[in-house]
């Protein structure tokens, strides 16, 4: 296992080194020019010229990827042209990113999970209106999810944002996608009076949420082993809210998690809408496929009760081909994240990037850049591990993977 | 051989993938989300054809053009009416023409990133299964190299700094970036498993050259998955290019990206309400587009899975 974990990380680390490599010599061989050529028209030649020295742009393109991999590999990102470190701008935007990307994504693979596992599942039914009815409505679900996963992104974000605005006043301002400039939107009183930044209590969201759903999983697995009772979704998700708002109250940053939470529900939204179509359409098809096997007469044959025989027999089984296609679409899920905080202004690494780009601040864009990678790779390293842990007949044999039966 | 005997044997040989193709089309029409994908592309298809007769019969040159028309006897925006079945937009197009000339450009990003993905997949996946050892490990690492880079950042990158790429580039550039990462390692997944099989063995026994084996024993066997990469590589190439236009980085104007940028742009330059009979017709036809090509991978998918052959 460890050695399997060792291989995989290595790899990893040079696949993170190609593309990050890759991503600097497309990105400075496709852009013409460089940051002086912005400001050609109020420059003399030899005025350019200077700053292109001072900046290290005369140099030649391999030595200047060779002195930012040098510097990359001594943990300095280098600094951004205007003025701070690049640490500091990622440092600044990450929080945001996170507390889209990984909460939503928790919360659209447990939305997916939970529909394409009732969904899928068959009930038998006397009245036959009542199954006619369960299956009209669970084929509308699947299609609505289908829909959904293939909609344009910023149109998406657009209907969610006017709805929120308009009907459920959730959020103060409705900003018009990608057209606002002003990209502050932490004016309100709240952030006047805290003593945090917006991005140390995004950072708090995303740990305190992390450390409330692991305790409460861990939680239920407790109950459901000494009183043989598994908590139901209707008692699990209010508990899990409380608790989360409880603990933030209780660390003294209540108000302010609110208000980012109420600022953060539109990309949030946005973001699960449009991911948790495929979690649940590949859980519906593998579900499908599992409620055939032999070890699910068994266990109905035991005398099981149905829904027991779906979540833990079933669904259990039917996680594998979710995961393995979780694998190959985490960057994809990514990036739909880093359109949709430019569609909507919010201020995550979409702003480090695209402005970036715009300005050729290449320092600021390589971060970003390998910020993502790395976070793909983190990501893709933690859903090995996730699929050993859970499958029980994988084992991992000298780097290789091999398939007891 | 005689002439009479290599009859036969092509005969036989037809009846038998003739009966392969209707078994898998009983498979695939059982799942009727992927028939009503069919059905929308098919619609798709019909506005694709429709559009040329249009232009040449009923929508006059100059009012219909979809760069420069207007029509002088109405005020912009205009509601949907028996003119402009669609209404107009604040520069002046029918929506329902432009809708329709928008059709084609987006089947060419479809088509192109397909066409692509599934060519570069299938045979690094073929070839890094077959011949493993370091033909494997440089394919893979490559694969996850690429797999790291998101195919719409990097062709928003792409298309902010050359606005003058057609629709064929873009499909292209996709179907690179897709077809070297995700789709590779899915590929050879799948060629793994043909490969241990053991007619390859027997293949190899009788003495089939590398080049036979691979392409008339295994290749085969992938296709139905390559033809369900090509799917998946429509939805998410389609998608792509509506982002660059979206953000307005394209020369191209002839998408629904760009329909739905210039939507929101005018709607909040004027700041008049938003008109929905702009809106609505370009983002539900890239919906659609997408979704449609989606359902058919989903019955493709269970084409291709052997538990849901008998």
């Amino acid at each position: 296992m460890l050695h399997y974990l060792s291989k995989r990380a290595l790899s990893s680390l040079i696949a993170l080194f190609l593309f990050v490599s890759f991503m600097f010599f497309v990105t400075e061989i496709m852009i013409p020019g460089d940051f002086s050529t912005q400001f050609t028209e109020q420059l003399s030649p030899q005025q350019r010229a200077e700053i292109q020295r001072a900046l290290g742009l005369d140099m030649a393109l391999g030595q200047r990827y060779l002195n930012w991999l040098q510097d990359v590999l001594c943990g300095n990102l280098g600094v951004s042209l205007y003025g701070p470190s690049v640490w500091d701008v990622l440092t600044e935007t990450l929080p945001y990113t996170l507390l889209v990307f990984l909460l939503g994504t928790i919360i659209a693979f447990q939305l997916g999970q939970k529909l394409g596992r009732l969904i899928a599942w068959p009930v038998k039914s006397n009245h036959p209106w009542l199954a006619v009815t369960r299956k009209s409505l669970s084929g509308g679900i699947a299609l609505g999810a289908v829909l959904f996963y293939t909609t344009f992104p910023p149109w998406l974000a657009f209907l969610v944002a006017r709805l929120a605005s308009r009907r459920l006043s959730l959020t103060r301002e409705f900003r018009s996608p990608s057209l606002d400039p002003s990209r502050n939107i932490f004016t309100t009183a709240i952030w006047a009076k805290a003593s945090l930044t917006p991005s140390t209590v995004a950072v708090r969201i995303v740990v305190s949420f992390m450390a409330v759903w692991i305790i409460l999983s861990w939680l239920c697995s407790l109950i459901r082993r000494t009183h043989h009772w598994h908590p139901p979704i209707w008692l699990q998700v209010p508990v899990f809210t409380g608790l989360l708002v409880g603990s933030w109250y209780a660390c003294g940053f209540g108000p302010c998690a609110l208000e980012l939470t109420s600022i953060a529900a539109i990309p949030l939204i946005t973001y699960v809408l449009l991911s948790f179509g495929e979690t649940l359409l590949i859980t519906r098809t593998s579900m499908l496929d599992t409620a055939q096997e032999d070890f699910i007469t068994t266990a109905r044959a035991k005398g099981l009760p149905e829904a027991a025989i779906r979540d833990r027999h079933a669904a259990r089984t039917a996680l594998f081909p979710v995961l393995s296609r979780f694998v190959v679409s985490f960057p994809y899920m990514l990036t739909s994240t880093v359109i949709l905080e430019d569609v909507l202004g919010w201020p995550g690494i979409s702003n480090a990037l695209f402005d970036s780009l715009y300005q050729q601040d290449m320092a600021v864009v390589m971060g970003a850049l390998l910020l993502v990678g790395l976070i793909s790779a983190v990501a893709r390293l933690a859903m090995d591990v996730l699929y050993a842990v859970l499958d029980p007949r994988i084992r991992y044999d000298r780097g290789r993977i091999r398939r007891a039966v | 051989m005689s002439g009479q005997s290599v009859r036969q044997l092509l005969k036989r040989r037809s009846a038998t993938i003739w009966r392969q193709l209707r078994h898998d089309g009983q498979i695939f029409r059982r799942n009727r989300l992927a028939v009503l994908g069919v059905v929308i592309i098919a619609v798709f298809g019909i506005l694709v054809l429709a559009y040329p007769i249009l232009r040449a019969t009923v929508f006059s040159h100059d009012m219909y053009n979809p760069m420069t028309g207007f029509d002088f006897r109405t005020l912009h925006p205009s509601k949907p009416g028996p003119e402009h079945w669609l209404g107009t937009d604040s520069l002046g197009h029918d929506v329902l023409s432009m809708l329709m000339a928008a059709t084609p450009p987006t089947f060419v990003v479809g088509i192109a990133a397909a066409l692509t993905t599934a060519s570069i997949s299938t045979l690094l996946g073929l070839l890094s299964a077959y011949y493993a050892g370091t033909v494997d490990a440089i394919v893979m690492q490559v694969a996850d190299a690429f797999l790291l880079l998101p195919a719409p950042l990097f062709m928003v990158i792409m298309g902010m700094r050359f606005p003058d790429l057609n629709s064929l580039h873009l499909g292209i550039v996709y179907g690179l970036i897709a077809g070297l990462g995700a789709a590779t390692i899915v590929m050879r997944a799948q060629a793994l498993q043909v490969v241990a099989k053991p007619f390859i063995n027997a293949a190899r026994v009788a003495g089939g050259s590398h080049l036979h084996i691979l392409f008339t024993h295994i290749l085969p066997h992938m296709l139905p998955l390559a033809a369900l990469q090509m799917m998946l590589a429509v939805t998410g190439a389609v998608v792509a290019d509506g982002f660059i236009a979206f953000f307005g980085f394209t020369h191209n104007t002839l998408n629904w990206g760009t329909m739905i940028y210039t939507s929101f742009t005018y709607s909040s330059a004027l700041g008049v309400a938003t008109e929905w009979h702009v809106l609505l017709p370009p983002a539900f036809a890239l919906s659609f587009f997408a979704a449609a090509f989606y359902f058919v991978s989903r019955g493709l998918y269970e084409v291709a899975d052997p538990r849901t052959k008998d």
